[in-house]
């Protein structure tokens, strides 16, 4: 046998696992989060794209390795101790090498930082269809407030009503202002490919784009003490993401059974310094 | 290091290595917080019922920590130290506090408002209460998970007894809700109660077996 079949049949080997592979991820494994929002879809098509050329790599990786360590380990099997040499002064094959390396690594980033700097900004949340629209100028304000062990949240533009569980819209820009009144929390909302740092005294935003109805099952993401574990919105207590009239529905009852309620609250600020400061009572 | 000796060393490692572990699972295993599952009964309509009979006290007076605030139960005639409780999934529990603290108030004024309980409203010396003043709590009884919210309202010179002598002053809290399919859900107080540590949420807020614990839902 010579030398260049020892690359074709596993490199064939390769080419036909790592097309069963590629075409799972694409068609048939759910990718999490999902296509909730622009930010999740975006989310999801990237751990695709990576799963893709990890899986190849790694699957390329694997069959060359078995290959050879059973081709060249066999028991009477002549080994050409120059093989090794031959291949290290091989110009194609090393060039070869490098350059996909290169590739890789230079397309891991690039495609990082573009999708980093999709999730940043209202106009890249924002779908382009939506854009034309002005959408991105007219966020629904949700404040998230983090406290041990519980989130809660107040929506300023309709009196400032605060509750339990988090109601959002489809098809319109949601901006999170995200705050603690205690210790660092993370307001991780899974289906809405969100999740944002709750620190005392700042206010961290974030906005996503639902482009279809969904549960949110929210969780702190921060280890945030004794029942860290248990500072979630799930299960009955979910959160939603409702069509825009259901939503409107949610908001009239909301005003109505909440908005009495509010006037108890304090003025809504982005950031809260709730007494006592420091100890106990 | 003869061959015979090697091979002892490496026994002897194994075996402690091995005792360790079947002690590590075994304390692992066995560990059960006081585990209180009160009465429940069935009325004629096939509803079954509970009644957590609780206190809360500004110092529990006994143990390691004997100055912490702490939630004591009412089991077998007796008050425990028990923040571990078993209830009837798909039931009503039925929930009377005796609250005998002073007032702290809340750091979020939202949870001075009664949720999640039958009706939407607690009683408090007989009274119906539905929201307080954010300042007057001493504690509150929550379970997130339920939607429960339930201030307790501090006790003042406004209530009859010798302040100084808190055993004899109290507010009786009263209020029901309805438990969902089997769950282990947690429940805590809201105010920051923890006298002495940082913004009052340490040592009693942080343990088991004070102002916080499990609501075990079978």
């Amino acid at each position: 046998m010579t030398n260049r079949r020892h690359l074709v049949i596993p490199g064939i080997i390769v080419a036909v696992l790592s097309v069963i592979w590629d075409l799972m991820v694409a068609l048939v494994l759910n990718i999490p989060p999902g296509y909730a929002t622009t930010t999740a879809a975006d989310q999801t098509v990237t751990s695709q794209v990576f799963a893709i050329i990890a899986g190849d790599v790694g699957m390329a990786v694997v069959v060359f390795g078995l290959y050879f360590a059973i081709q060249f380990s066999r028991r009477g099997s002549v080994v050409d101790y120059g093989v090794a040499s031959r291949a290290r002064s091989n110009v194609p094959l090393q060039a070869a090498w490098i350059g996909s390396s290169f590739v890789l690594v230079m397309f891991a980033a690039g495609f990082g930082v573009v999708e980093l700097e999709g999730q940043t900004a209202p106009s890249l949340v924002v779908p382009a269809s939506a854009l034309a629209a002005g959408a991105q100028h007219d966020p629904l304000i949700v404040q998230v407030i983090g406290q041990q062990w519980q989130f809660t949240y107040r929506y300023p533009q309709y009196g400032g009503f605060e509750t339990q569980q988090l109601r959002i819209p489809t098809d319109r820009l949601v901006q999170f202002d995200v705050t603690s009144i205690d210790v660092t929390h993370s307001f991780w909302a899974y289906q809405l490919g969100i999740k944002l740092d709750a620190n005392q005294g700042s206010n961290n935003v974030g906005y996503v784009y639902v482009t279809k109805p969904t549960l949110i099952n929210v969780r702190c993401g921060e280890l945030c003490g004794l029942f860290h574990g248990y500072m979630t919105n799930v299960g009955d207590q979910a959160g939603q993401a409702l069509s825009p009239s259901d939503f409107s529905s949610w908001l009239s009852y909301a005003e109505a059974t909440y908005g009495p309620e509010a006037k108890n609250l304090p003025r809504f600020a982005l950031v809260y310094y709730p007494q006592p400061l420091i100890f106990g009572s | 290091m003869t061959v015979g000796r090697k091979l002892f060393m490496v026994g002897a490692g194994l075996l402690i290595g091995i005792v360790a572990l079947v002690l590590y699972v075994t304390i692992w295993l066995s560990y059960n917080p006081e585990n209180i599952t009160p009465p429940s009964s069935t009325n004629s309509s096939g509803q079954v019922s509970t009644h957590l009979f609780l206190a809360t006290t500004g110092s529990i007076n006994f143990g390691t920590h004997d100055n912490w605030v702490a939630y004591l139960i009412r089991h077998d005639d007796k008050w425990v130290s028990s923040t571990v409780w078993t209830v009837p999934a798909h039931s009503l529990i039925h929930v009377t506090i005796w609250e005998y603290d002073s007032q702290t108030g809340l750091r979020n004024p939202f949870l001075s408002m009664v949720r999640g309980t039958v009706g939407g409203v607690a009683y408090e010396n007989g009274k119906a209460v539905r929201y307080m003043n954010p300042n007057f709590p001493a504690h509150t009884f929550s379970v997130p998970e339920l939607g429960l919210n339930v201030p307790l309202e501090g006790i003042t010179q406004s209530y009859p007894g010798d302040l100084t002598n808190p055993h004899n002053t109290h507010v009786t809290i009263n209020f029901s809700f309805k438990t969902g399919a089997p769950a282990t859900l947690h429940w805590q107080c809201m105010v920051p109660c923890a006298a002495g540590y940082l913004f009052g949420w340490g040592g009693p807020m942080q343990t088991i077996g004070y102002m916080d614990g499990y609501l075990r839902v079978v």
